[in-house]
């Protein structure tokens, strides 16, 4: 054999792989942007599919009415000309509603250059109605919709009725994502009373369900739109020429700076940061406080970095069912075990905000005059104390007898497996063993947690997040006794009929001001039963390119890149 | 031989079929609701009943699972049926305390029954049975594994609707273009260096080279990666280091994989060394094991007799019949290429198989999952019969009866 040309053919394999990188990030100039996302998104259609990796794309593609803006987080028209204000009246059947007249505007049309009517949005609500129509996601909220009327005169103008005592009322109808009518139904023959066995509905639904799949050539009325993409590897999104909304100023949404934004998908967080440094992406997010950290330690001139406050909670959730955690007073002594501060410092390098409770801090209406219940070995030992819970045996672990049987404070805590929640449970152990409480930390699947234990109530406690959004909260699905069930969705299967009236007028008041009040006795009245244990709400941890302005928002996901501009340009 | 062929051949078929079923069947075990991943997968993380039944009868997931089946006499034809979640766990739970279906589907049916009270009502009124057997059920063809069956070639993704096959086969030529490359080298290196273990037996040199094969092998292969994206794909620690590209498909619209592939060669030479480097003690110490247990035999000694040069006995008669054993390394070395390395993948940041397997089992998109299983299976079975084909070509005195 000879050895020579192996030699030499390593050696060129080699040669070939050296690196001739080039600095090609066209971030240079606003040609390109190119962002990592995490994970393919999926279905980025929001009539079928709202989830948070979609809405990272389609918030370019697809346009609501009107949204939250991103900096006041206050409603502001995208399709609109303005926001509506409520009015009484009745339906032409006489039913009592609240209604909205919503104008679109003359200039806003579909990419394929058909105006945009009020038709569209009629059509999108027919759709979400339809016995076949696969929108799960919006039929609750578009239940409290009575009727739409339509205007010969004006095809700009729809007047949506409303439930009178339904307190989204109006942002119920102005989240509505419009479909092209001309697109899916050109014949108008979409019909929402139609039977199930009717071939002609199934075959127009069909044609529009499978719309959730669509990526490049969708007809919609965003900035943007997709021209490439490959599965689980990158989707290249660019602006359309002669957009219409160009024409309108100070509108978040319908702004588009770059020509082209490169979405590549990277699971890893290293290689994302590696690809970084290399100038192969603009605009990350890391997860890991102490990579973003170290970034921003040792390379500050290279980076911008950013934190945003994430409309997401960190909380432990303890089961009021269980014969331990029922008593009040074991849940307060409990809740003083743990060191919020000291884990946001720890554990996330200080980028989280403490809370008290289940709305976000960021929302008008949190209750900042609650004080948050502080780390206290003492008082949590006292408090059990007073609960009648002694060590009898000396074994350190205390114990009461609860119906006839003695039972010591033992208590299981589920986690998901992810590092966060590992430590906190961690360090929770240490600070409950000094009380006296055991605490054995159970690792499982999120999806097997909520099917095993969360949904069957057969479970302590659990280390989880929740997710929230710029909309009012209501709070009826997680703190009603109604979803205090096998399957529901109140987890802590917290009860207290004084709660349950609150939320009841909480749902029925359309009046903010009004409503404020009833959200500010609500958060009173669960820190004083604490069902759960509230920590944090972490703040997002992005890196850009530091030759990028780039502005982010409490609003996920946490930016809008058709807004980033070059420095240069400001 | 040729009878013997067919009867493999014809064995592949029974064989791809008991691993759909045992595929399908674990997928059955795992504890995650498929519906309530697509659920979430839409963006509706609390979803109600109505929402959940839709999703679960559009999935088909009300048919039995298979075309029979043995149950308990007191258990209902098809549990499946009952679409509602929080109904369906309750049951289930009944079930297991031995409460006859008869008594359970009246309380549910009568409209005192609420949510959360069967287990009381059964306590109340009914008492579990005792002496059980077992009956069988036949479902016919309408059961959940004939539809995939036969859908196959039709399924699309549930994450994103795209064609199963389609993506398992663009991952595919991804994960080859790194493995086969590797296997290839690996091989091809080890049949080298081992030629030259066995040639220079007491080289000192060679003594420190399979050191150093070991300490390789011994590294896990996801930290070999990562330090070597780390140090040899940025100038962080001095632009001397920088001599690899950086990690992360150039990506050029429009195109196919293939071109991506071959215009991202360069990408792809890190993943590749850090494989090779990992199996290549492996490979190596094998072909040395086989060469020098064939050096050991009595031919061979017969040929030194015949004073015919070392070099010449290694490689016209010591290297032929160590190539058996080195058949089965290839063989699997093979089969294994097509499944991927999922940490290799994700750290360079490749779309192969191994994280598109990971991904779609993590968002429980079965479909996805049942294409790559079975095409590995497919591909396995195949290989390991050109195995048993090459056995028969490199060693005449093997025969197959048929």
């Amino acid at each position: 054999m000879n050895c020579r040309w192996i030699i030499i053919l390593l050696a060129f394999l080699v040669q070939s792989a050296c690196n001739t990188d080039t600095n090609v990030s066209k971030g240079d100039s606003l040609e390109e942007i190119n962002i990592r996302l995490r994970k393919d998104p999926g279905k980025i259609n929001p009539l079928f599919a709202l989830t948070a990796s979609g809405r990272e794309l389609y918030q370019y593609i697809f346009l609501p009415v009107a949204d939250f803006h991103p900096e006041s987080l206050e409603l502001f028209p995208i399709l609109i000309e303005s926001i509506p204000e409520a009015y009484e009246t009745t339906t032409d059947d006489g039913e009592k509603a609240v209604a909205y007249d919503l104008i679109f505007r003359d200039a806003a049309q579909w990419s394929d250059g058909q105006a945009l009517t009020a038709a569209d949005y009629a059509f999108t609500i027919d759709v979400i109605n339809h016995p076949l129509s696969k929108a799960t996601r919006w039929k609750p909220y578009i239940e409290n919709i009575l009727s739409i009327k339509l205007y010969d005169d004006n095809p700009k103008k729809v007047t949506v009725y409303l439930n009178p005592d339904y307190m989204l009322s109006q942002e119920t109808c102005v989240s509505i994502y419009p479909m092209p009518q001309h697109i899916y139904d050109t014949n108008k023959k979409l019909d929402i009373a139609a039977t199930s066995d009717d071939t002609l509905q199934i075959s127009l639904m069909d044609n529009i369900n499978n719309a959730v799949n669509d990526r490049v050539g969708i007809v919609q009325a965003g900035p943007y739109h997709i021209t490439d993409e490959a599965s689980d590897e990158y989707l290249i999104l660019e602006k359309r020429k002669n957009y219409w909304g160009d024409k309108i100023p100070n509108s978040p949404s319908l702004q588009g700076f770059a020509k082209k934004m490169v979405f590549k998908i990277v699971p890893d967080d290293l290689t994302a940061i590696t690809m970084a440094k290399e100038g192969k992406l603009d605009f990350l997010e890391l997860r890991s406080a102490d990579d973003f950290l170290d970034l921003r330690d040792n390379h500050a001139d290279s980076f911008s970095f950013h934190t945003p406050q994430l409309m997401f909670t960190y909380y432990i959730p303890m089961n009021n069912k269980s014969e331990i955690l029922s008593d009040k007073i074991v849940r307060k002594a409990l809740s003083h075990l743990i060191d919020v501060e000291d884990i946001i410092q720890t554990l996330d390098g200080g980028l989280g905000v403490r809370t008290i409770g289940p709305f976000h801090p960021t929302k008008s209406y949190y209750n900042e005059s609650i004080t948050p219940i502080s780390y206290d070995i003492n008082k949590a030992k006292e408090l059990l104390s007073s609960s009648g819970w002694q060590d009898t045996d000396n074994d350190g672990i205390l114990d009461k007898v609860i119906n006839g049987k003695r039972t010591p404070m033992e208590l299981e805590f589920l986690i998901t497996g992810s590092p966060l929640s590992k430590n906190i449970a961690l360090i929770f152990q240490q600070n409950t063993k000094k009380a006296g409480v055991k605490l054995n930390i159970v690792a499982k699947k999120m999806s097997v947690m909520r099917k095993e234990n969360l949904y069957t109530y057969k479970y302590d406690m659990a280390a989880l997040a929740k997710a929230s959004d710029v909309i009012a909260d209501d709070p009826y699905s997680s703190w009603h006794s109604d979803n205090a069930i096998p399957g529901g969705s109140n987890t802590a299967a917290y009860n207290n009929p004084e709660v349950d009236a609150l939320i009841q007028k909480i749902r029925q008041t359309r009046d903010p001001e009004k409503r404020e009040a009833y959200y500010l006795e609500f958060q009173q009245k669960i820190y004083e039963d604490q069902p759960m244990i509230f920590l944090y709400s972490p703040l997002l941890k992005f890196v850009g390119n530091h030759k990028l302005n780039i502005t982010t928002t409490s609003k996920r996901p946490g930016y809008m890149a058709n807004t980033f501009t070059l420095i240069d340009e400001i | 031989m040729f009878r013997y062929i067919i009867k493999r051949t014809l064995i592949i078929l029974p064989t791809i079929w008991i691993i759909s079923v045992v595929a399908f069947l674990l997928s059955k075990a795992v504890p995650q609701d498929p519906t309530i991943s697509i659920l979430n997968n839409r963006g509706i993380s609390e979803s109600t009943n109505k929402e959940y039944r839709s999703v679960y009868t559009e999935l088909k997931l009300n048919l039995p699972n298979f075309y029979f089946a043995i149950t308990p006499h007191y258990y209902p034809d098809n549990i499946n049926a009952i679409s509602d979640r929080i109904i369906r766990t309750e049951v289930n739970e009944a079930l297991k305390n031995k409460y006859h279906w008869q008594d359970i589907s009246q309380i549910i049916e009568s409209r005192d029954y609420k949510i959360g009270q069967l287990s009381q009502i059964l306590r109340k009124q009914h008492t579990p049975v005792g002496i059980y057997f077992p009956k069988w059920i036949w479902y016919g063809s309408n059961n959940q594994y004939h539809n995939w069956l036969f859908s196959f070639f039709d399924s699309t993704s549930l994450i994103d609707g795209k064609s199963s096959l389609s993506k398992v086969g663009t991952a595919l030529q991804w994960t080859l273009s790194i493995t086969l490359v590797d296997l290839v080298l690996s091989i091809f290196l080890s049949f080298l260096l081992g030629y030259y273990f066995v040639k220079n037996e007491n080289s000192r040199f060679l003594k420190f080279l399979n050191q150093g094969l070991y300490l390789f092998y011994s590294i896990p292969i996801f930290w070999l990666a990562t330090l070597l994206v780390v140090y040899l794909t940025t100038d962080d620690y001095g632009s001397w280091t920088n001599i690899f590209p950086s990690v992360g498909i150039d990506i050029y619209p429009g195109k196919s994989t293939t071109y991506h592939i071959l215009h991202n060669i360069d990408k792809l030479l890190l993943p590749i060394l850090c494989l090779t480097i990992t199996s290549l003690a492996y490979s190596t110490r094998f072909i040395r094991r086989s060469l020098s247990d064939e050096m050991q035999k009595p031919y061979i000694q017969t040929a030194y007799a015949k004073g015919i040069d070392r070099e010449i006995i290694i490689k016209k008669h010591a290297l032929r019949n160590a190539l058996m054993p080195m058949i089965t390394i290839i063989v699997s070395a093979m089969a294994n290429a097509f499944a991927g390395s999922l940490l290799l993948e994700v750290i360079f940041n490749i779309p192969g198989i191994g994280r598109l397997l990971f991904n779609s089992i993590g968002h429980t998109d079965w479909n996805v999952v049942f294409s790559i299983v079975m095409v590995i299976a497919l591909v396995t079975t195949v290989i390991y019969l050109i195995g048993d084909i090459l056995y028969a070509i490199a060693n005449p005195k093997i025969r197959y009866d048929a």
